[in-house]
């Protein structure tokens, strides 16, 4: 049977849909040239893609079933003898499904591209709002107004839990507990989270006004603002010395700093320089990188990169197998903190970026981890919380911490990437490699140096005090006062112990690179 | 009363000079040529007093009185003048580049004199003399050499070095038994014994672009300002915009490492990153250290001066001319003076108050051509994404720093390529690795927005860049420059050449050809077919192909066998190379 008459007769199966109120056929054309656009960067990219026909059907599956159609039985034979751009046009065309109920066009043509990522292993199709606002993330230049929000429960109305420092809304004058009443003039008492979001979102330079008052008083203020971007400070000290500026000294009579490492992203590198500056010139010795509960996606694993080298004097950091190749990615010579012995506080939530980051540093032997890791794979997501807050689930544990089983170690760790589509489509996040550390028998995930466990209070109170670091202001009736962290403590010992003995000791071993 | 004496016994000195035909004054009646200057070289002498500048444009020195703070005359040294010294407090030396000379000059007051003249290695960039005054160091920059000369007259040359590599700075240590030598394009150090006059050690920085090389306030340490391009980042928005694909330094080195051939270069040093995101600094160029050990670094890209560090670090930052290449403290540190290339100025710090207190003009200056005001613009980070870097911080001079830089000039990122030359790349299209660039306009465009992620220029931006380029020469050959031509040889390789059929790719008299070709290499994209590179100043390049897998030419036809026809005997290989080093 030569191809032509099954097609023709897989044509005729679909008689049912001939007759239908269908999209004009130009934008189901537009529709079925992304979608193959997408199956062509999936088959590029992925690094253990299907084929082709199977992603075609999946969409097609996600389409019809968005319509609450059935798919036909033959709908996977007639499927796999689409091979070019012209077929599946043709084939989409006829088996389109007119627009029901409250469904748009648009809704239909997201199931179709969802639908063809779905038979991909770690993918996902990214609308074009998500793939810009995750573009936005992983390069620190999320726009917005800049605030945190929750609803207030007693005034049933959008209270602004924190303005981010850098934000517009900060510089506005929003302040923390503010009571948003109204968006450009619209009312938000018993208004949807989501949509007051919604209301606030927009383009970079575009204004926006703002009512607020303060619960409990009665004088409302207008902020006019202009939605800009937000830079998330990446890396934050010890103490806040002033509205921009950090202690990062532990102790004023010792030289060793506390940097914490928000998330990683294009920008930390360049924020750990401006550190090393200051700390260079405050005769800081030594330094404790605290990566607990740092956010990132895997898409941000160009920013681990760079910090990595940053930190490295020479030597591999990893290597990435991707579908045709093993690149290996080696440090140049250059490096922060040139001979300082280097602690590394590490747990079980940190993204992908911190991990890498601080697999590369113990297996040159640049730093000593220090903390605790009992999961085997902790997950974060870059779409839960606000753009670079750092994903902290909460304590994988009851009670007094123990020595838990460690986890069993993998070789290599999967890495997806977001791939932007052509013509504002989207993007897709592909699995795209896997990560296999410098030394390989390590395996992931990372394992502390010296594993030291806290208690869930402890964990709590560490959280909210990192947490509290990004706050434009330390909240009412609280003290910036670090919380009992024995992880710190025992890094800090380390530290000392390495300074003390110059070139001996265990904890001394990071000072001398590799 | 006083000053206002010495005033009129330097005019006195001055009309004297001016008599015999030597000096134009900017006072003299006629009053100064109009004229495009470009100050890249500062001398002060006289205990301050005295500030002479060496203009690379006109050739001339322009003088100026520290006092009143206006120029007082600018004599007519030579052609194109790169570097000016104080020998002693009675004498200077200059380099013109052009006529390949060492000029000599003694001083009466603000007058000059000439006193000596001598040729040098071609090409000379840079003068150091010794602290008894009785050598100078040249470095020429084509011809990698370091012309030794004996300044008792008349000056002679005592010996020629050869180096491994194209110089600039330099840099010649307390007691002037050893001379630091940096590379003009790359991040190279030698060191030179100056009495045995021998190059004792060659080592690389992660480093580009040293246009800074000065003893730290310590005495222990060198400091150097250049440029870094990681090759980690990519020309992105985002990896521009945080100062990731490269950086603007001012680096310590330590004194001890730099003498030791064995020592870790990089142990006990110290790397200043100067700009921050949304401030770029771009193209750090002079070092100059304040007697209370603050450093003074000019930004040459972005017309400003970094003061710094302070007790956190910080760099207090001000806006001066147009394009900062050189900078003096006055001897009592309450001074800097800063030489403006491309605004033909002086800018005049005032340091404790962190301010400019004056900006000197050098004198009238003649409309620049579009090819001059292309070359300003080549200079100017300020068409780059927040000043982080300019034209010049990867093709410096034109050339180009053998760097790999991933950019979409290729038409994909994640795929670093060689940084090109641009010299004698004027008629050479079509532009880009993958040959898709028909015209220099739309290179330049692509590289202003794409690789620069600057604001769109103008189409005139677009035309005066163009125009420089295509005012700029090959490199010339390196072999002929040091006269080490073995014509019998070069005539010999002309015919290998031929025999090879390489002129079907390299063309003379541009020695490449306007379309692309399959020679066996692929980038991480699958691009394989290349647009061949001129072959004119070949010897002044490397390493080669678009990935720098070759380290040097004989690489390119032994390991690589680039499109090699049969065997080639070691005798033809020689020859080949050496017809190619004299293109």
């Amino acid at each position: 049977m030569s191809r032509r008459p099954l097609l023709a007769a897989c044509l005729l199966g679909f008689l049912p849909f001939a007759g239908r109120a269908a999209p004009p056929a130009q934008d189901t054309a537009s529709a079925a040239g992304r979608a193959w656009a997408i199956t062509e960067v999936a088959l590029d990219r992925h690094i253990a893609p299907c084929s082709r026909q199977e992603m075609l059907l999946g969409g097609t599956r996600a389409l019809l079933r968005a319509a609450e159609i059935d798919p036909p039985a033959d709908l996977g034979r007639r499927v796999s003898t689409i091979t070019t751009p012209e077929q599946w046009v043709a084939f989409l065309r006829e088996v389109w499904p007119a627009v029901r109920g409250q469904k748009t066009s648009e809704l239909m043509e997201e199931e179709l591209f969802k639908g063809l990522v779905g038979p991909l292993p770690h993918s996902q199709w990214l609308p074009p709002l998500t793939a810009k606002l995750a573009d936005q993330v992983s390069n620190n230049r999320y726009v917005g107004t800049g605030i945190q929000l929750r609803i207030a429960q007693e005034e049933r109305c959008p209270q602004i839990v924190t303005p981010f420092r850098k934000g517009p809304a900060y510089r506005a004058g929003a302040r923390p507990g503010d009571l948003i009443v109204e968006v450009d003039g619209k009312n938000t008492q018993n208004v949807p989270l989501a949509k007051v979001v919604d209301w606030l979102r927009g383009d970079e330079g575009q204004p926006v006004t703002m009512v607020v008052r303060q619960p409990k008083e009665t004088e409302k203020r207008t902020l006019h603002l202009i939605r800009g971007k937000v830079p998330f400070d990446t890396t934050l000290g010890y103490r806040r010395a002033g509205p921009d500026s950090w202690d990062y000294r532990i102790d004023a009579g010792q030289p060793v700093a506390y940097v914490r490492i928000q998330s990683i992203n294009s920008a930390t590198l360049h924020e750990l320089r401006q550190v090393e500056g200051r700390l260079q010139a405050e005769g800081v010795q030594a330094v404790v990188l605290d990566l607990r509960f740092s956010g990132g996606e895997d898409a941000a694993l160009h920013g681990a990169e760079l910090v990595a080298d940053g930190l490295l004097d020479g030597g591999v950091m990893w290597r990435l197998r991707e579908r045709d190749r093993v690149r290996e990615c080696r440090a140049d010579g250059e490096c922060l903190f040139r001979g300082w012995p280097l602690a590394v506080l590490v747990d079980d939530h940190m993204g992908l970026p911190a991990e890498a980051v601080a697999a590369a540093l113990q297996d040159n032997r640049r730093a000593v981890l220090v903390g605790e890791r009992r999961q085997l794979d902790a997950v974060t997501s870059l779409f839960q919380g606000l753009p670079g807050a750092p994903a902290v689930p909460p304590p994988a544990t009851e009670g007094p911490a123990r020595r838990a089983a460690q986890p069993q170690a993998t070789p290599t760790r999967d890495l997806t990437s977001i791939i932007p589509l052509p013509d504002g489509g989207g993007a897709l996040s592909l699995l795209i490699g896997r990560l296999e550390r410098a030394q390989a028998r390590r395996g992931w995930p990372v394992r502390p140096d010296h594993a030291i466990a806290l208690t869930r209070k402890q964990q709590e109170d560490v959280m909210q005090w990192v947490r509290d670091k990004e706050l434009s202001e330390i909240p009412a009736g609280k003290a910036d006062q670090p919380p009992e962290d024995p992880q710190l403590s025992k890094a800090v010992a380390l530290l000392r112990l390495a300074l003390e003995k110059g070139k001996e000791g265990p904890a001394s071993k990071p000072a001398e690179g590799r | 009363m006083t000053r206002a004496l010495s005033a009129v016994a330097a005019c006195g000195l001055l009309g004297g000079l001016i008599a015999a035909g030597f000096l134009r004054s900017a006072d003299a009646p006629a009053g100064p040529q109009p004229h495009l200057r470009r100050p890249v070289a500062l001398a002060l002498t006289d205990g301050g007093r005295c500030l002479f500048t060496a203009n690379a444009h006109s050739g001339s020195i322009s003088v100026i009185d520290t006092r009143t703070l206006r120029p007082v005359a600018e004599i007519n040294a030579g052609r194109r003048l790169t570097d000016l010294i104080a020998v002693g407090d009675d004498r200077l030396a200059a380099v013109d580049e052009e006529a390949g000379a060492l000029l000599l000059f003694r001083r009466r007051g603000s007058a000059l004199e000439p006193v000596g003249r001598v040729a040098v290695s071609p090409f000379p960039v840079n003068v150091q003399v010794s602290p008894d005054g009785a050598r100078a160091f040249v470095a020429s920059l084509w011809s990698r050499r370091m012309s030794v000369v004996d300044l008792s007259p008349p000056p002679h040359i005592l010996r020629t070095i050869d180096l491994p590599f194209a110089p600039r700075r330099q840099l010649l240590l307390p007691g002037g038994a050893k001379l630091v030598v940096a590379d003009a394009f790359g991040g190279r150090l030698a060191v030179v014994d100056t009495a045995l006059g021998e190059v004792e050690s060659v080592r690389s920085l992660p480093a580009h672009n040293i246009r800074g090389l000065a003893l730290a306030p310590d005495g222990n340490h060198l400091l150097l300002a250049h440029q870094m391009l990681s090759p980690r980042a990519a020309s992105t928005f985002d990896d521009v915009h945080w100062g990731n694909l490269i950086t603007n330094n001012v680096r310590l080195v330590s004194l001890k490492a730099v003498l030791d051939p064995k020592a870790d270069l990089l142990s006990g040093g110290y790397l200043h990153y100067l700009g921050e995101a949304g401030r770029g600094a771009g193209d750090p160029a002079a070092v100059a250290v304040c007697p209370d050990g603050k450093l003074v670094v000019t930004l040459a890209g972005v017309g400003e001066l970094a003061l710094g560090p302070d007790h956190k670090g910080g760099w207090h930052r001000l806006a001066v001319g147009r394009g900062p290449t050189a900078a003096v403290v006055s001897p009592d540190g309450r001074r800097a003076y800063v030489a403006n290339t491309f605004s033909d100025s002086v800018s005049v710090v005032d340091l404790k108050a962190g301010k400019v207190a004056a900006e000197v003009s050098l004198g009238p200056a003649l409309a620049p051509g579009p090819a001059e005001r292309g070359e300003a613009l080549f200079h100017d980070a300020r068409l780059s994404h927040d000043g982080w870097f300019s034209c010049q911080s990867c093709h410096t001079d034109g050339h180009t720093t053998g760097l790999l830089n991933d950019n979409l000039t290729d038409g994909s990122l994640g795929t670093p390529k060689r940084i090109l030359s641009l010299r004698g790349a004027g008629d050479t299209g079509p532009w880009a690795w993958n040959g898709r660039m028909p015209d220099l306009e739309s290179q330049v465009r692509q590289s202003l927005r794409s690789t620069m992620q600057g604001n769109k220029p103008t189409e005139e931006q677009v035309r005066d860049l163009a125009a420089f380029v295509r005012a700029l020469p090959p490199p010339p050959s390196l072999d002929r420059l040091r006269g080490r031509v073995d014509e019998a040889a070069v005539r010999r390789g002309r015919e290998v050449f031929d025999r090879q059929g390489c002129a079907g790719c390299h063309a003379p008299p541009t020695y490449t050809t306007p379309q692309t070709y399959r020679v066996g290499l692929a980038d991480e994209a699958g691009l394989a077919a290349f647009n061949p590179p001129s072959l004119r100043g070949v010897s002044q390049g490397g390493p080669f192909f678009h990935d720098n897998r070759a380290a040097n030419l004989e690489e390119v036809f032994t390991r690589y066998r680039h499109q090699v026809k049969g065997e080639l005997t070691k005798r033809e290989l020689d020859d080949l190379i050496a017809f190619l080093r004299d293109l």
